[in-house]
């Protein structure tokens, strides 16, 4: 491409002032949305504004009040059950899957669309559906009771530790079908000729798996891994507040909804705001982390 | 893979088991939904799992009424509409400027860009809405539409600047040479090149847009200006105890939504991949 510097002709001045005007409306759509709002959260995390009366600056005690607050850690500690929980439930089951697919049966095509189908869901519109099916006298429990495996006809939603790994289920089942779809791709460009010698020194299913295909696939799972964990985080907020609004208690609560909860219904602006910082940092942190895994092994011979 | 041994033949058949029940996992709560929205309320608790006596659309008729479909539908269909058609002019203009138009600071506004990929949504509720708020667009169509196109720029940007990159530069410098000016050549060339990537962000954009629910229960709170989404989710808790109104109303949020993954499953696998293949 050009250097803009060194050509001073009329065609790249002219192409200069077009492209500065092209990209214009995203860069003032970004600035007004995202930019000074990112912004506005770590300044008004440092004061108690409740949206009405003045602001007021009250230092780092929005931040001080927060990790003195016991439901904070609860809050916190709901979110890394999710992560830890969580991201291994939805990143080996679409790898199984994918894994399914790969291994050449007929219709892989046909199970690879129909896997997707939940996707296009709203995730507040499963919440709901799985909260009645999932109800004290929902279809499951009554199903289960039919079945006389009354032990699993309980109040699924009536406390954390039921309802965390029923949701972690149910967004598996809701989102699994994108990552298989990512893990296939991942898959297919390992090439082929890599297995033949493989196949030469009689390697089985197994040994080809697990020593040639998940090493080739590592960059794509350990993205799989971040998007994953970045959802235990930020991917949760409809799912509690159709299933338990955060219930019974704090349970259920995480992070996000308790910035909800905090700005819209308790209105403390700035104390919402200090939580949003910590959720940012929080998931800058992990994702930064997690990344540095990344480009060591892109070439595995 | 030609395997004629027995050990071959049963783990194919596992294969195909396994995935056959994913697959009755996934549709039977749709199924199950759809068969329970024809039946009356006393007919469900008399019967769960069983196929409804008739089909009737009883249910379908006093959801549509409840729940003012046709109405709340509409502004559903406007917000997404409008984001989308906003988000694709804004986000293949900018694609062009930043491949093809380079200037000085282009680079670093495009990793700006891209940046704001990893900001999480929810960590903006607060300010966002207090912008709003000062600017007085709360509870207009206008709060959603502007959030959700600069919430869709930087992905939306990424994969077309990818796209735009690819286009030679011979073209465009021939058209130069005939006289057309970046505007025009954005109308004639680039635009109907980078058609794909447009058609597969508008159906993406069309899901997240129609499923959204935080900010367009902030943003849009009076009975003008709600969101089908937003209704249907907000209001349901009521009728916990009439299972098939329940349910049928939550299929009708989802109709247009099916309809799209019926018709557009390509695009939407291929959206889905987008992002990760770097």
């Amino acid at each position: 491409m050009a250097e803009p510097a060194a050509s001073k002709g009329r065609y790249y001045r002219m192409r200069r002032r077009w492209g500065k005007i092209f990209v214009a409306p995203a860069v003032v759509f970004l600035l007004a949305f995202m930019l000074i709002p990112i912004v506005s959260v770590f300044v008004l995390s440092f004061t108690s504004w409740d949206g009405m009366s003045t602001i007021d600056f009250v230092g780092a005690s929005n931040f001080t009040n927060i990790f003195a607050d016991k439901n904070f850690w609860q809050v916190i500690k709901n979110n890394f059950i999710f992560m830890f929980i969580g991201t291994p439930v939805w990143t080996i089951t679409p790898l199984v899957v994918a894994a399914l697919l790969y291994s050449g049966i007929k219709g892989a095509g046909f199970f690879r669309s129909t896997f997707l189908f939940p996707t296009v869901l709203a995730t507040s519109v499963l919440g709901i559906v799985f909260k009645s099916f999932f109800g004290l006298n929902g279809p499951m429990n009554a199903l289960f009771k039919s079945l006389g495996l009354d032990f699993l006809a309980i109040n699924w939603l009536g406390s954390g530790t039921t309802s965390i790994p029923l949701i972690i289920m149910i967004i598996n089942w809701a989102g699994f079908g994108s990552a298989t779809l990512i893990f296939l791709a991942g898959m297919s460009s390992i090439d082929p000729s890599v297995y033949e010698s493989a196949l030469l020194d009689g390697a089985g299913w197994w040994t080809r798996f697990f020593k040639i295909t998940l090493p080739m696939i590592f960059n794509v799972t350990m993205f799989v891994i971040i998007l994953n964990v970045i959802a235990s985080f930020t991917s949760l907020f409809n799912y509690v507040f159709t299933m338990t609004n955060g219930g019974p208690g704090y349970e259920t609560t995480v992070m996000e909804y308790l910035v909800y909860l905090k700005a819209f219904r308790s209105n403390q602006f700035g104390y919402a705001c200090a939580l949003s910082v910590i959720l940012f940092v929080v998931v800058m942190v992990i994702s930064t982390v997690l990344q540095s895994f990344n480009k060591r092994r892109d070439w595995m011979d | 893979m030609k395997t004629y041994s027995w050990k071959g033949l049963i783990a194919k058949i596992l294969v195909y088991l396994i995935l056959i029940a994913i697959v009755i996992t996934i549709f039977y709560p749709f199924v199950f939904m759809l068969l329970n929205s024809f039946k009356t309320k006393s007919e469900y608790y008399t019967n769960i799992f069983g196929l409804p006596r008739a089909i009737q659309f009883a249910n379908y008729k006093i959801a549509m009424e409840r729940f003012d479909i046709f109405r709340l539908g509409w502004h559903s269909l406007f917000v997404t509409v409008s984001s989308i058609l906003i988000n694709t002019l804004v986000a293949t203009m900018a694609a062009f400027g930043l491949s093809k138009l380079p200037f000085r600071g282009s680079k670093t506004i495009q990793m700006l860009i891209l940046g704001c990929m990893m900001i999480p949504g929810q960590v903006l509720m607060v300010p966002v809405y207090l912008i709003m708020s000062q600017i007085g667009l709360i509870n207009t169509f206008a709060s959603v539409i502007l959030y959700y196109v600069a919430t869709a720029i930087p992905f939306a940007v990424f994969m077309l600047t990818t796209q735009c990159g690819n286009i030679p530069n011979g073209v465009l410098e021939a058209a130069e040479i005939d006289g057309a000016s970046p505007p025009k050549i954005y109308v004639n060339i680039i635009f109907p090149l980078l058609k794909p990537s447009v058609v597969t962000l508008v159906i993406l954009n069309f899901l997240t847009f129609w499923n959204e629910l935080l900010y367009a229960m902030l943003f849009l709170q009076t009975e003008s200006t709600r969101t089908l989404t937003v209704e249907i989710t907000t209001s349901i808790g009521r009728y916990t105890s009439n299972m098939p109104l329940l349910m049928t109303g939550l299929l009708i949020n989802c109709i247009p939504t099916i309809l799209i993954f019926v018709i557009f499953q390509k695009q939407i696998a291929k959206g889905v991949t987008a992002g990760a293949i770097k």
